[in-house]
């Protein structure tokens, strides 16, 4: 498959702010994948949507969408991307179908398919029967919807969803769900950031997760996963362990790594359950107490956790 | 990119006319304005307060009568009398050419023969071809009310009552004694005595009625003309007007920040549209609601303030001019909102900003107090309003019948405020 989205070692650096937003961020997005970008706020997801929507250009480092150089071609580039930003941007006094008819005239449609598109837009998004109210008086997760729509109607080859389920209800949360999926189904590319990682791990072909302007690991949901083994054991130790004990508990069975920081023992286990019986064994016997026990499951959240020390919603 | 900008055009005057309060205070403030300042100070709104009329005084009198007004205006306490300009004596040349330049309104002018046509009007038997009456010129700048105007012509008369009786009257009794003695024992015929009695009459208590010796001749200068002399009305509905075109300033503004903290104007920025046709779209709404707001204060100018009996607006006599101003006034005022935008990064900032610069603006231009009653620094800092000008301009074409021409100084002015405007504000724009 081709590549429909490539960054090469991307660099901001705003005015006036001593680090970088972003830096040195290289990926590429496969033509018809949905593509995550899982991070907690501030990691740096939004500025690099950004500098792809040639919003904001680069500091150093180039990038190509739909085989268009950002900073060479950028009208290029803007025709065929769709951007559902992170903000509700739409007129609020003004009804969801005003909306979409302003976003599809500039970008040049008209008549009978201008209305046409919006119409089947505001059906996609379930909101065919709401499309004369003001936006205003919608729910958050009906103007979510809008949003979304007002990103397709000029029927992009890449679309980037920017956080698009902050602040929804469950009920839309699934809508908005069903609809990146059909999309997708259709053969659209999708750039999806979130911080919630049930959202990568439920719709993402491919995951990067991002934390202080770095991708710190990139590779399909299950790869991520399957690289913490069965689990994560967390406990809580005394500050002066011996080292014999943990190099015993490196030995038991199920157990594949063990890291020590102060007061807190990190066990990578291929049965977390199983390595648990084990390690409380050893510890026993060595006459050292718990303090504190947490098994972690397997999943994107304990992946983040496991890379940076840190969880991704504080 | 025309559709681009009609799309946007049309986008914002759906959300200007979705917002009831907001549209309602751009019309009905300066309509507000119009009818309580237009109707409370009818009758004294050019009435000068403390500062003196200032007079110029062009004195061609060869004789006494001319010498002795001019000290009595000079003695007149609210007036200031000018007889020089830049070192030399006024002409009336120079003079005029000073109220066609709005430097000063008013200027009396004294002929050289003027006490000579005193002296023929009141002891030479009347003649069909000799001049009956001396006359005092008072040009005025059509502009300037009739409450300044008012107070000088009486003022002139008065004058002229006592020159009369000074510089005159000696004379007459003088010949009245010569013919006493000259007929001194004789009975003179009843015919003469009858025609003593009455020369002595009229130079000495006959100056009560000085109207039939001296006239006090108000024009224009040379160049200005006009239909009527400026009202209430036409200092207001233009001023006004012009406050509430320029109070928009503030809706652009807020209406940009808002798309701003929104994040449309990010989304539009992601489109494929070129920035100048995001702005142009995004300020031609304004422009026609400046224009709609003008062409509606100038109705109730001419349709509504007459019903209330204030008088009519009379459009002048080349009101294509207006349509010239109120253009170039709007597109000043469209810039000052972008600028306004350019410069506040919240909401209370555009509102603080926003009525700081617009009202002190209004003031200064002359929209709250005709700028001719204002001291002369005051009038050469008004210059920095761009409601000066276009105020200026507008009663150029209402008050002073001036054709569109004689008006492009102040319209290019009014471009040149717009130009500033847009300028700076272009440079100061934050696009992320």
């Amino acid at each position: 498959m081709s590549n429909i989205v490539e960054a090469n070692k991307l660099v901001k650096q705003y005015p006036g702010s001593p680090e970088p937003a972003v830096r040195g961020v290289s990926f590429a997005i496969q033509q018809g994948e949905i593509f995550g970008f899982l991070g907690p706020n501030g990691a740096g997801k939004t500025t690099t949507i950004s500098m792809l929507s040639c919003l904001l250009k680069p500091t150093e480092g180039s990038a190509t969408v739909t085989g268009f150089d950002l900073i060479r071609q950028p009208a290029e580039v803007k025709r065929r991307i769709g951007l559902v930003p992170q903000d509700l941007a739409l007129y609020p006094t003004l009804s969801a179908r005003d909306n979409l008819l302003f976003f599809g005239r500039i970008y040049g449609l008209k008549g009978s398919d201008l209305r046409q598109r919006v119409d089947d837009a505001l059906k996609m998004v379930g909101l065919s029967d709401r499309a004369g109210d003001a936006v205003e008086t919608f729910s958050g997760g009906m103007k979510r919807r809008v949003n979304i729509a007002a990103g397709l109607l000029h029927r992009p080859e890449v679309l980037f969803l920017d956080e698009p389920t902050v602040g929804v209800d469950p009920q839309s949360r699934n809508f908005i769900f069903e609809n990146v999926e059909s999309l997708n189904r259709d053969g659209l590319t999708v750039l999806y950031t979130t911080h919630y990682m049930e959202e990568a791990q439920r719709l993402c072909d491919r995951v990067a997760i991002i934390d202080l302007g770095q991708i710190i690991a990139l590779d399909t949901p299950k790869a991520l996963i399957n690289s913490l083994g069965g689990g994560i054991i967390h406990l809580g130790v005394p500050p002066e362990m011996p080292g014999s004990l943990i190099a015993e508990v490196e030995r038991l069975p199920n157990v594949q790594g063990v890291a020590h920081t102060d007061g807190k023992l990190e066990i990578t286990a291929q049965h977390a359950q199983h390595a648990l019986i084990g390690v409380i064994e050893v510890f026993n016997e060595a006459n050292v107490s718990i303090t504190s026990l947490e098994i972690l499951e397997p999943n994107l959240e304990t992946v983040f956790l496991h890379l940076t020390g840190k969880r991704l919603r504080n | 990119m025309i559709r681009q900008i009609l799309a946007t055009t049309w986008k914002d005057l759906k959300i200007l006319l979705k917002d009831f309060g907001g549209l309602a205070t751009l019309f009905l403030m300066p309509v507000m304005f119009i009818f309580v300042m237009t109707l409370a100070l009818a009758g004294m709104f050019s009435g000068g307060g403390d500062n003196p009329i200032e007079i110029l005084v062009v004195n061609d009198d060869t004789g006494t009568i001319g010498a002795q007004i001019v000290e009595g205006l000079q003695a007149t306490e609210g007036f200031a009398v000018e007889t020089e300009w830049d070192g030399a004596a006024l002409t009336r040349a120079r003079a005029e050419a000073l109220i066609a330049d709005q430097k000063r309104s008013i200027a009396v002018i004294i002929p050289a023969d003027f006490s000579e046509t005193i002296q023929h009007s009141v002891f030479d038997t009347p003649t069909d071809e000799t001049p009956q009456k001396a006359q005092i010129d008072l040009v005025v700048d059509p502009a300037l009310s009739s409450q300044f105007v008012g107070p000088v012509k009486g003022t002139l008369a008065g004058l002229s009552q006592q020159a009369l009786m000074t510089g005159v009257a000696p004379r007459g009794i003088d010949l009245f004694l010569d013919q006493i003695e000259q007929t001194a024992g004789a009975s003179l015929p009843a015919e003469d005595r009858e025609s003593l009695r009455e020369q002595a009459v009229r130079s000495t208590a006959g100056g009560g009625d000085t109207g039939s010796v001296v006239e006090v001749v108000q024009m224009q200068p040379a160049g200005m003309e006009i239909e009527q002399l400026p009202n209430s009305v036409q200092q207001y509905v233009p001023g006004w007007t012009l406050f509430g075109v320029f109070f928009i300033s503030q809706t652009l503004a807020t209406s940009l920040l808002e798309e701003k903290k929104v994040g449309t104007f990010r989304r539009l920025l992601v489109a494929p549209m070129s920035r100048a046709a995001l702005l142009l779209g995004k300020l031609t709404p304004f422009l026609i609601v400046n224009l709609v707001q003008i062409v509606l204060m100038f109705a109730v100018g001419v349709f509504i303030m007459p019903l209330v009996g204030a008088p009519k607006l009379e459009l002048g006599l080349h009101p294509e001019g207006l349509i010239l101003i109120s253009l170039a006034a709007s597109l000043a005022a469209t810039g000052l909102g972008l600028l306004i935008a350019a410069l506040a990064k919240t909401a209370e900032q555009i509102s603080g900003i926003g009525s700081l610069l617009v009202v002190t603006m209004a003031a200064l231009g002359g929209v709250m107090v005709p700028r001719y009653i204002m001291p002369d620094f005051m009038q050469t800092i008004g210059l920095i309003s761009p409601h000066a000008w276009a105020l200026t301009a507008y009663q150029d074409v209402l008050v002073r019948g001036y054709d569109v021409a004689r008006i492009l100084p102040e319209v290019a002015a009014l471009m040149g405020f717009a130009v500033v405007f847009f300028g700076v504000a272009l440079w100061r724009f934050k696009w992320d």
